[in-house]
């Protein structure tokens, strides 16, 4: 009997000779896309980071050009700045900053770095480490007023001091303009050295022990060990660490505002609070931006000389 | 409901649909005006004479004070006759207002015992108070920042009265004339240099009720002084002159282990300001002449100066830093022999919860000065005000609810728990059971009729600071009172222009605030 079989369908209109469906050409992406790819994946987190950073810095040279009042607006052009540049109590912020932030820097360096080659080497120190660190996890809100009541209202230091008979009466740390930027110092050092500690212990943990262990070989003393072959090795990371621990201090506000106020009679004003006081004190916000944004361009300024100074002089 | 005949009812259609039917059925089937309904708010409410039975010394004084100075429940330390809240119709303030809500603007610190205390005015009016509660140090620019946007979140509020130009001059508060006449606020009841500085923007009008009524004083440690003198304190005589003070603080510097001669606040900003001010008030300086130009670099201004830097050869160390909370923990723990500073120091240094120093301190009359030209001019300086909002949403709720927080009684009591909130009214003062429990009371009262006060004109605020901080400069040694005071002058002029002086019309008269700023003028001296 004969079987009908069903009659074929229509072979699909793209269908190659043998009646398969020919898979299409792929399609390649346009070069430019291609290289634009990866930068919309990180479009999103870098516009938020612009709008959080960028954008307030550029309003911030934009009201710089007025007088600006809470909502009054006046172009000034650049009067804020020609006024700024005649500015004693800026200038004076200025000095504050480096002489307050020198010392504090100079002095964590000192330290951090003593501690930290005695942490790496000595097996009795290297387990104090963790408490080395405790200065850093405080709020620094909290440990100024600690340093406060120490210095000024609690006179601790005086009465200690008095105590072991090296001064007669108490210290005058808010009327003494070197007293009260040591406050400062002593307040930043306490707390910040730590940072520095634990950049420049990991710096020496991370170098090749075999480059140490050949100069032990030879006879190297541990000095020598250190200053001619870790330091050296050391600078960018201490270069960077610097830098960081800079720029950080030329926003120290946070010990100002709390334990001098600025007093006495502003030399311990630093540039921080300078800005803040004509900001939020004065209501001038046009000439807080002013000196806000020269300092910006001082900081980059300086900040890029250094790196430049250390990075090509550690190359070479 | 209606249902929309082109389409499918949504939920979206549903709700806003019915929620229509509602709103109109609430309107016009219920249709009930609000005055009913506040009146049957006020025939639920407690009887106001039973509220206002419960405001007394038993229920707000502290039981360790009232035990301290044997003070009864029922004990009257102002005059009922003229203390506001006992004599306002309060079922009138409930037929009119009651089912509103008024928003307080406040000191964050002060945000607990604020609420404890509005409760009763609460009770009696049906006013619903919502406290907004702004943090103390940023209190100014906040306030400024709210008032510009044009629609604060606050009715009222209460701060430094000397920013009460900064805040009145460009519009910002509410003018309380009318609210005063309508409810018979006992505003001749403060003293005038009270009422005058702390209510009035010069011949605006009323804008403020008088809340902190502030004035400095001269306050010694008893012992000590006796001790250097001899014999006992004359609050006249003993201390007569500036110089005497100075003489006597370094005489009592050192006597005792650990404490200073004197303390007085120089710290930057305001603190310097407001101690030069009180100096230099005795010593016949005015900061202002007819045109409003600075005239505070006059002899009496730099001899002020002379004072303070010769004070602070026997002051505390670190008063170059000292605010009014340095100043008062070492004057209440006994560092200080003396001190110039408010008269609450006065007060709480005879608590024992506060102080170190109980029963062995008094509060003299103010120093005087012996440079020609000299007068006795208390110095009445800061304290604060509450005021209304221009942009208010309940204005008069606002306005009662001040007037019941500044009522005799309520600020009798304060003084009375000696918590810093100082009352100016002349029957609270003049009390005599209110003098047994408020040690500088007396010197208090007396002085106010010759009181010095600074005017109050826009842009105070910040003159406060910049003179302070030139002031700052001359006490620790980096410029002379002569220099300090240049600088400081040169500065207002800058400020006042940026705030309208100078410029053909000034936002307020000179001749309108003359006569507040020392209220001594023409009378005979009391000594």
């Amino acid at each position: 009997m004969a079987t009908f079989a069903p009659a074929s369908e229509p072979p699909p209109a793209d269908a190659g000779k043998n009646g398969r469906a020919v898979r299409k050409p792929a399609r390649r992406r346009p070069a430019w896309r291609r290289r634009l790819f990866p930068y919309l994946l990180v479009a999103p987190a870098v516009l938020y980071l612009l709008t959080i950073t960028l954008y307030p810095g550029i309003y911030a040279i934009y009201q710089s050009l007025f007088f600006v009042r809470f909502d009054t607006w006046t172009f000034v052009g650049l009067d804020n700045y020609r006024e700024l540049m005649g500015d004693e109590e800026f200038w004076m912020a200025m000095w504050n900053t480096v002489v307050i932030g020198g010392w504090a820097l100079a002095i964590e360096f000192t330290i951090a770095l003593t501690l930290a080659v005695l942490a790496y080497r000595d097996p009795f120190i290297r387990g104090w480490r963790i408490v080395f660190l405790l200065p850093m996890l405080f709020m620094p809100s909290a440990v100024s007023f600690i340093w406060k009541l120490a210095f000024n209202d609690g006179r601790v230091i005086s009465d200690l001091l008095m105590g072991i008979g090296l001064i007669d009466g108490p210290l005058d740390f808010l009327g003494n303009v070197g007293l009260a930027r040591l406050s400062l110092i002593v307040t930043d050092v306490w707390q910040w050295t730590p940072f520095l500690f634990i950049i420049f212990v990991a710096a020496l943990q991370g170098q090749d022990p075999e480059v140490e262990e050949a100069a032990r070989l030879d006879g190297a003393s541990w000095w020598k060990l250190f200053w001619n072959i870790s330091l050296p090795i050391m600078k960018p990371i201490i270069a960077v660490a610097l830098i960081l621990r800079a720029i950080d201090i030329t926003t120290m506000f946070t010990s100002v505002f709390i334990i001098t106020g600025g007093t006495p009679g502003g030399t311990t004003e630093t540039i921080s609070y300078f800005i803040y006081r004509i900001g939020f004190k004065t209501f001038n916000f046009g000439y807080a931006s002013a000196a806000s944004f020269v300092m910006l361009v001082i900081t980059i300024v300086v900040a890029q000389l250094f790196v430049k100074r250390f990075f090509i002089t550690s190359r070479a | 409901m209606t249902a929309n005949p082109s389409r499918a009812t949504t939920r979206r259609s549903f709700l806003k649909t019915s929620s229509g039917a509602g709103v109109a059925a609430a309107l016009g089937g219920g249709a009930l005006p609000l005055f009913h309904l506040r009146d049957s708010f006020a025939q639920g409410a407690e009887d106001p004479a039973d509220i206002l039975a419960r405001i007394n010394v038993g229920n707000y004084v502290d039981p360790q004070y009232r035990d301290q100075y044997s003070l009864a429940d029922d004990d009257v330390l102002w005059d009922p006759a003229k203390d506001w809240i006992r004599t306002v119709d309060w079922e009138k303030v409930r037929t009119e207002l009651s089912g509103t809500t008024v928003r307080f603007a406040i000191g964050a610190a002060d945000t607990e015992s604020a609420a404890a205390g509005l409760a009763p005015f609460e009770a009696l009016s049906g006013i619903t108070v919502e406290l907004v509660p702004i943090p103390d140090d940023s209190m100014y620019d906040k306030v400024l920042a709210e008032f510009i946007s044009g629609a604060a979140s606050f009715d009222a509020l209460q701060f430094f009265s000397p920013w009460l130009g900064d805040f009145a001059g460009p519009g910002f508060l509410a003018p309380l004339d009318d609210y005063a006449e309508k409810w018979n606020l006992a505003l001749d009841d403060f003293y005038d240099t009270y009422r005058l500085n702390y209510g009035y923007f010069g011949d605006k009008g009323l804008y403020g009720i008088p809340f902190d009524c502030d004035i400095q004083m001269v306050h010694l440690r008893t012992s000590l002084v006796e001790q250097v003198t001899g014999g006992p304190i004359d609050k006249w005589n003993t201390v007569s002159t500036y110089d005497e003070l100075i003489r006597l603080s370094g005489e009592m510097n050192g006597l005792a282990d650990g404490v200073a001669g004197v303390g007085l606040m120089a710290g930057r900003g305001f603190w310097s300001t407001y101690t030069w001010e009180h100096v230099a008030a005795q010593h016949g300086m005015d900061l202002f002449n007819e045109d409003w130009e600075p005239a505070f670099e006059s002899d009496a201004g730099i001899k002020a100066l002379e004072v303070m830097l010769a004070l602070q050869e026997n002051a505390a160390q670190g008063i170059a830093g000292w605010g009014w909370p340095e100043n008062r923990a070492a004057w209440l723990g006994g560092q200080l022999a003396s001190n110039i500073s408010w008269q609450d120091s006065g007060t709480q240094g005879t608590r024992p919860d506060q102080s170190n120093i109980v029963d062995d301190l008094v509060t003299i009359y103010e120093p005087r000065a012996t440079l020609e030209g000299a007068r006795f001019a208390p110095p009445n300086i800061a304290g604060s005000t509450s005021c209304v909002t221009a942009s208010a949403q309940n204005p008069e709720g606002a306005f009662l609810m001040l007037a019941f927080l500044t009522t005799s009684s309520i600020m009798a009591m304060n003084e009375a728990n000696a918590n810093g909130v100082a009352p100016g009214q002349r029957s609270v003062l003049e009390n005599e059971k209110l003098r047994e429990v408020s040690q500088p009371a007396e010197v208090w009262a007396n002085s106010l009729e010759y009181a010095w006060c600074a005017p109050r004109i826009p842009g105070m605020f910040e003159m406060e600071q910049s003179l302070g901080n030139e002031i700052n400069k001359c006490i620790v040694g980096r410029s002379t009172p002569a220099e300090a005071l240049k600088a400081g002058a040169e500065s207002w002029r800058k400020i006042m222009k940026r705030n309208g002086f100078f410029s053909g019309s000034d936002p307020i008269s000179y001749a309108s605030v003359a006569d507040a700023t020392w209220a001594g003028k023409g009378k005979d001296l009391p000594f």
